[in-house]
C-alpha cells in the first residue's frame, strides 16, 4: 500500500519536474525564435537595419545562455542526490543547510536559533533531495523577512518527534511578511509565486519530494508574523 | 497588414520575450505596449484602448487567464491571445473557457503570432 502511494507521489514529482523544466526552457526558446526572425527581417530589404539586427542577435545570445543555465541548474540538482535512500541524521542535514546559507543569513542580519531534538532516530531518505528541500526554505525565509525591513529577523529551526504518530517534524519559522490564508495552499502549486523573481516551482518540487518519502509538507501562519513550514516524515523501523 | 492604429498590449513576466515580441511587431508596423505583470496592466488602465491583448498565462501574481476573466466580467470585448510555455490540456481548456481568439504554444513562429493578431483585428 505504502509502496504504491510512494510510487504515485514520485510520479507526481516527476510530472511537476518535467513541466517546470519544459516551462523554464521554452521561455527563452520563445524569445530566441522571435528575435531570430526579427533579425532576419532586419537584414532583408533594400536598407537593412543593422543596429536593430545586432540588438536582436545579442538577445538571442543572452537567451541561449539562459536556457543553458537552466539545464546546468537541473543537472546540479540531480548531482547533489545520491539517487538512493540511506539512513541519515536529519539534525545533521539541518545544520548543513544552515552552514551552507551562513553568509546569506549574516548579510541579511537574520538571527538563527536552532532547537533540535537530540534523540531523533535515523531516517531512511534521499540525502540530496532532503537537502534540496531544506536549502529551499532558507532563501524564501530571507526574502520574506527582507520585505519586512523595520524589525528584527529571527529564524527558528527545530526538529522534534511527534510521539503518538511515530513521525518526526522539522520546522522552519520565519518572521517575514507571512502568506495570506488564501495563498497558503497555492504556494505549492506549480508556477505560483509571491516573489518578484520566483519561478514558482521550488515549493512544488519540495512538496513532491516530501510526499515521495511518505511525508507531508505544510505551511501555517507564525505569530505574531511570518510563516512556519513543517516537514513531517514517518519514522521507519531501522534495519 | 493591420491598420495603423493597431495597438497590441503584451503581458509576459519574461523580459526577453517581451522585447522580442515588441521588436517583431514594430517590424510589421504594429504598435505595442509591454507589461511584466497583470497588475501593471490593470494599474495602467490601458486595456480599453488596446486593439488586442497578448497574454502569457503563467504570470507571477494574477495569471493571464484570471486577468481575462476579470476583464470579461467588467464588460471588455477586447480580443485576447494567450501564450504559454507550459501547454497542457487543463490550461488549454481554462484558456478557451476564459475566452480567447488564439492560444499560442511557446516557442511560436512569427507567422503564427501575426495570423493570430490579424484574426483579432478583423
Amino acid at each position: 500500500m505504502r509502496r504504491r502511494a510512494a510510487g504515485e507521489a514520485r510520479q507526481v514529482a516527476m510530472d511537476a519536474m518535467a513541466a517546470s523544466i519544459a516551462h523554464e526552457i521554452k521561455q527563452p526558446l520563445g524569445a530566441i525564435a522571435l528575435n531570430s526572425e526579427a533579425a532576419l527581417l532586419c537584414l532583408t530589404g533594400v536598407t537593412p537595419d543593422l543596429d536593430e539586427a545586432r540588438g536582436a542577435l545579442r538577445c538571442v545570445v543572452d537567451d541561449s545562455h539562459r536556457a543553458s543555465a537552466v539545464i546546468d541548474g537541473i543537472r546540479s540538482m540531480f548531482k547533489k542526490g545520491s539517487h538512493g535512500r540511506a539512513w541519515l541524521d536529519i539534525n545533521g542535514l539541518v545544520e548543513e543547510a544552515i552552514a551552507t546559507a551562513e553568509i546569506e543569513l549574516r548579510t541579511h542580519r537574520v538571527s538563527v536559533s536552532m532547537e533540535l531534538h537530540n534523540e531523533l532516530p535515523p531516517m531512511f531518505a534521499d540525502r540530496g533531495q532532503l537537502q534540496q528541500v531544506l536549502q529551499n526554505f532558507i532563501p524564501n525565509a530571507i526574502e520574506a523577512m527582507r520585505a519586512a525591513s523595520d524589525r528584527s529577523r529571527p529564524l527558528r529551526i527545530g526538529s522534534d518527534i511527534i510521539q503518538d504518530r511515530n513521525r518526526i517534524v522539522v520546522s522552519v519559522a520565519d518572521s517575514g511578511t507571512g502568506i495570506g490564508e488564501k495563498d497558503r495552499d497555492r504556494i505549492f502549486e506549480p508556477f505560483f509565486t509571491t516573489k518578484s523573481t520566483g519561478t514558482g516551482i521550488g515549493l512544488t518540487i519540495c512538496r513532491s519530494i516530501i510526499e515521495s518519502h511518505g511525508g507531508v509538507l505544510q505551511a501555517s501562519a507564525n505569530r505574531p508574523y511570518g510563516t512556519i513550514f513543517e516537514v513531517v516524515l514517518p519514522i521507519e523501523a531501522a534495519g | 497588414m493591420a491598420a495603423q492604429s493597431t495597438v497590441v498590449i503584451v503581458v509576459d513576466d519574461d523580459a526577453g520575450l517581451l522585447k522580442a515580441v515588441a521588436r517583431l511587431l514594430a517590424h510589421n508596423g504594429i504598435q505595442s505596449r509591454t507589461f511584466a505583470s497583470a497588475e501593471a496592466v490593470i494599474e495602467s488602465g490601458s486595456t480599453q484602448t488596446a486593439t488586442c491583448l497578448l497574454l502569457d498565462i503563467h504570470l507571477g501574481g494574477i495569471s493571464g487567464i484570471e486577468l481575462q476573466r476579470r476583464l470579461a466580467a467588467s464588460g471588455s470585448k477586447c480580443p485576447v491571445i494567450f501564450m504559454t510555455a507550459n501547454d497542457n490540456e487543463a490550461t488549454r481548456s481554462d484558456a478557451v473557457n476564459a475566452g480567447c481568439i488564439a492560444y499560442l504554444r511557446k516557442p511560436f513562429a512569427r507567422e503564427v503570432l501575426l495570423d493570430a493578431i490579424k484574426k483579432a483585428v478583423a
